[in-house]
């Protein structure tokens, strides 16, 4: 194929998600620099005061009071994230070696009946734990039931139900691309290690973890970049109370009508995955090659 | 008996092309001249000159890596020198793509058309040169009789056996009627019998097709027994062309009396001959009584090989091996001696 | 005292950990299906099997007005996005981009990596910075952008294992590039094709946040209508539509997976 024939095959799709994804970004990064109109929207001048504003309050005389408000929610947010990643990697990894270890068949249909809530609306799959663990949701039906307790116990709109969401919605992100990795492992290495006097621990930190290390990184990513500015969960689940990154951008943007606070906060975000993203292609292959 | 008429080459192809006999008459069907290929910095094939005769078979026979599929690729088009000429009735055709190339392939994993039946399959080439369809219905009904799969034309290539399959790829590469057709290791994924058969039913082919066939192995035996002529090939170059037994017994160098068959290598001096070294085949030294022997030794080793046995004999020549009939008594540690007829030995190069 | 036979593929507990793995995973769906036919308006009474609140989901106007919305925006989005697709997997599996080849695989993985709240709300900024009005049309783009990355991977993993043999041995055949693409790599690749589809129809109709954010009062679709009633309390209707949603991605999917018989390549 000629180089001119490649491109304008690639072109449709390189210029739709360059003009309609990474040129928004873009834009959304010059509007973290501008200060916000009263009637939504932003104006000129340019100013970086939208990122003051993540560190220092404006009081009404205009002095800047250091403020760890907006510190706290970013901080809550990748405290979580962090802990929905490492839970995930958790049970992942056992997860994706059993599969590994099954007949093919098998191992065909565990991998599909693991990855296929992927597929499923993170709406509703939220939705099903509001169903389970609200006032008079089953969960204190069966407590209540068991004679556990008398009053129903309060299971929703806290970190733990938001961490339970998160992970239950991002573990797919996990099993698969450590899966493939592990898959591609010669079983011959590890009967190998074990031929040369290795035990079980042995074999998993001296073999499986170095090889499976790729695919770990992938689902890592996969799982911290969307949880960290993840919506439905903190909302659904945590009620909105206590805001989280997501949550924060997206009142922004509606009823709080600051697009360029929203925007740095955005920026932030971004930038934070597209720095793990670089981190994890140095490393290794593109994540896109690991979906297959 | 069915034959591969004389079908003008494909008009796709033939319009690139004078036709045979155009060119000079001392001019090859092929002609390879000083072709050089380097991928980065591996340089695969160096400076080949190769001319392809009309009817001939030939075999590229050399170990993985040494440049054979490379030159085959070159030929088929599925790559272009870096340097060099190939000229097909004289005219160059290194530049051009594998579609304006009256010469077809026969793919080492055959590369049926998985979605195709077996008659779309052998129809293929011709549809794809304008043939009318009623022609092509007549053509790959010749072509599948002449493969013996005259009844498979409904099926498809998943469930054909191996060795069904690869006649109907040999088939699907004949029915065009190319002017050289290229053989990529195409027995390698047959059991051991399928391979024999498959060796006589190629031969065949070839003579009743009247085409060239350019043929890769690294299998000897393969070489061997197909080809008119044998290019023997090792990193990147040709090291020797001639006919089998012509390369099995006067094997110009080192590579090409180890590749082919064995041999045992002495320096020419311990024969008192002149120049470097000198190669005899194991099977032409006979074991004599030590007395009389031009050569003795102490037997280190003994290898029953059921019709033949092997020994291994320490000379002052050094180590030698004599392929002998039966199993008579030989000892380890005895002393025996070695003797063979003067033109059993060969003189190489290095 | 008899040693275990050797079996390094033996994981200790782990047959218990896919079990809790799978109830973990699969009950809470389980669920929700249950409730949507409890005849019962208190959602978590049994009060009797019936499908009457799937009747006055088919009722009620605005869910039908929404989800007409959502199936026509799907559908666009699928039809450009598996075009374009089909296109940049050609030229990423069997082209050459010299210089271009990193920045196409980063641009294409972008949708995928970036969070959905910052996609969200860069498109609502540039849509309103560019002035762009088109009603369902906003959403259709927004929806293509995120769509291509899901139908590419089934059809680059198709290309991939299929390998270029039969195309190769087809221009052997005399087939011009036009032909060998007609005749031997379209072929080859329409299940993979279909499965792309599918996904990018799937992950279109589940979108929610980017629709939430891009859509306007005419425009919105049935997860963000959806969302409203979520909001509003649970309801037996949140439950019966919420069940729709999940059979018809379910039975999506599974068609697509089953079309490509190979792995599912989720993520």
């Amino acid at each position: 194929m000629t180089r001119l024939r490649s491109l304008l095959l690639m072109a449709p799709s390189l210029l739709t998600i360059g003009i309609f994804m990474a040129v928004p970004m873009l834009v959304a990064l010059a509007y973290s620099f501008m200060t916000s109109s009263p009637y939504g929207g932003v104006q000129m001048p340019f100013s970086v005061g939208a990122y003051i504003q993540i560190l220092y309050d404006e009081d009404f005389d205009g002095t800047l009071a250091f403020t760890t408000d907006y510190l706290m929610i970013i901080g809550r947010s990748v405290v979580l994230a962090g802990l929905t990643t490492a839970a995930c990697l958790a049970v992942a990894f056992p997860t994706a070696w059993f599969i590994v270890c099954r007949a093919p068949r098998q191992r065909q249909l565990l991998l599909f009946l693991v990855s296929l809530p992927f597929w499923i609306n993170t709406l509703i799959r939220t939705y099903c734990w509001v169903l389970l663990l609200r006032d008079e949701g089953l969960v204190n039906h069966l407590l209540e039931g068991a004679g556990v307790t008398d009053e129903p116990v309060t299971l929703l709109y806290n970190d733990g139900a938001i961490l339970l969401g998160l992970i239950y919605t991002f573990l797919p992100f996990m099993v698969l691309p450590i899966y493939s990795t592990l898959e591609r492992v010669d079983h011959r290495l590890i009967e190998a290690a074990y031929d040369l006097y290795a035990n079980r621990r042995l074999v998993f930190r001296r073999i499986l973890w170095p090889l499976a290390r790729p695919g770990v990184a992938a689902g890592a990513l996969l799982v911290f970049a969307p949880a960290l500015g993840s919506f439905l969960a903190p909302d659904l689940l945590g009620g909105g109370r206590k805001l989280l990154i997501g949550s924060l951008i997206q009142l922004e943007f509606t009823s709080g009508r600051n697009w360029p606070f929203g925007s740095a906060i955005a920026v932030l975000v971004s930038t934070g995955v597209l720095i793990a993203m670089l981190i994890q292609a140095r490393r290794g292959r593109p994540p896109s090659e690991l979906h297959a | 008996m069915t034959t591969v008429s004389a079908r003008p080459a494909p008009q796709a192809a033939r319009s690139y092309l004078k036709a045979p006999g155009a060119a000079a008459s001392t001019e090859p069907l092929v002609a390879i001249r000083g072709v050089s290929m380097s991928f980065g910095p591996v340089k695969a094939l160096i400076d080949i000159n190769l001319d392809i005769e009309n009817h001939e078979f030939l075999t590229l026979l050399g170990p993985s890596g040494c440049g054979k599929t490379t030159l085959l690729r070159l030929l088929g088009g599925f790559e272009h020198p870096t340097a060099g000429e190939i000229r097909l009735n004289g005219q160059d055709v290194a530049p051009l793509p594998p579609q304006q190339r009256p010469i077809n392939t026969v793919f080492q994993n055959y590369a049926l058309f998985p979605h195709m039946t077996v008659a779309g399959n052998v129809g293929f080439g011709l549809e794809m040169s304008g043939w009318r369809k009623p022609d092509i219905a007549g053509r790959v009904e010749q072509m599948l009789a002449m493969v013996r799969l005259a009844d498979y034309g409904n099926r498809r290539p998943d469930q054909l056996s191996g060795g069904q399959q690869q006649r109907v790829a040999l088939a699907r590469a004949l029915a065009p009627s190319p002017q050289l057709l290229l053989l990529d290791e195409p027995l390698s994924a047959l059991d051991q019998k399928l391979r024999k058969e498959m060796q006589i039913e190629l031969k065949r082919l070839q003579k009743e097709s009247g085409i060239s066939f350019v043929l890769v192995t690294h299998d000897q035996e393969e070489a061997l027994t197909m080809s008119d002529r044998i290019a023997v090939m090792s990193a990147g170059r040709i090291l020797q062309l001639g006919a089998p037994a012509e390369i099995y017994d006067r094997p110009v160098n080192r590579f090409v009396a180890g590749f082919i068959g064995e041999a045992n290598i002495l320096p020419a001096a311990a024969l008192g001959r002149s120049g470097g070294s000198v190669a005899v085949r194991p099977e032409r030294v006979s074991v004599v009584e030590p007395g009389a022997a031009r050569h003795r030794g102490t037997v280190a080793s003994i290898q029953y090989l059921g019709s033949d046995t092997l020994l291994e004999v320490d000379t002052p020549a050094g180590m030698q091996r004599a392929r002998v009939r039966g199993s008579a008594g030989y000892e380890v540690g005895g002393t025996v001696g070695l003797d063979w007829p003067g033109d059993a030995e060969v003189e190489l190069q290095d | 005292m008899s040693a275990q036979p050797f079996n390094w593929r033996h994981l200790p507990g782990g047959r218990s950990l896919m079990t809790s793995l799978l109830v973990f995973l699969y009950a809470p769906l389980a669920i929700l299906v249950i409730y949507s036919f409890n005849a019962s308006r208190i959602v978590t009474v049994w009060g009797g099997f019936s499908t009457r609140w799937f009747g006055m989901v088919w009722d009620n106007p605005d869910i039908r007005r929404t989800a007409y919305t959502s199936i026509t925006v799907a559908i666009m989005a699928t039809i450009l996005a598996t075009a374009f697709a089909v296109a940049a997997a050609l030229a990423l599996e069997r082209g050459r981009l010299p210089g271009l080849r990193g920045l196409s695989e980063s641009l294409i993985a972008l949708p995928l990596v970036v969070p959905e709240i910052v996609v969200a709300i860069t498109t609502l900024v540039f849509f309103s910075a560019i002035g762009l009005k088109l009603g369902a049309g906003n959403l259709v783009i927004a929806h293509t952008v995120f769509c291509i990355p899901f139908a590419l991977l089934p059809m680059r993993a198709r290309l991939r294992d299929m390998g270029q043999s039969a195309e190769n041995a087809a221009r052997d055949l005399y087939a011009s590039d036009w032909q060998v693409f007609r005749r031997i790599t379209l072929p080859l690749m329409l299940p993979a094709i279909a499965s792309g589809a599918m996904l990018s129809f799937v992950t279109s109709l589940d979108d929610f946040i980017i629709s939430m954010m891009v859509a306007d009062a005419g425009t919105t679709t049935l997860p963000v209508y959806v969302y409203g009633m979520m909001r509003v309390g649970v309801t037996p209707e949140v439950n019966a539509v919420s069940a729709i949603l999940l059979g018809v991605s379910l039975l999506l999917v599974v068609m697509a997976l089953l079309l490509t018989g190979r792995k599912p390549a989720a993520t």
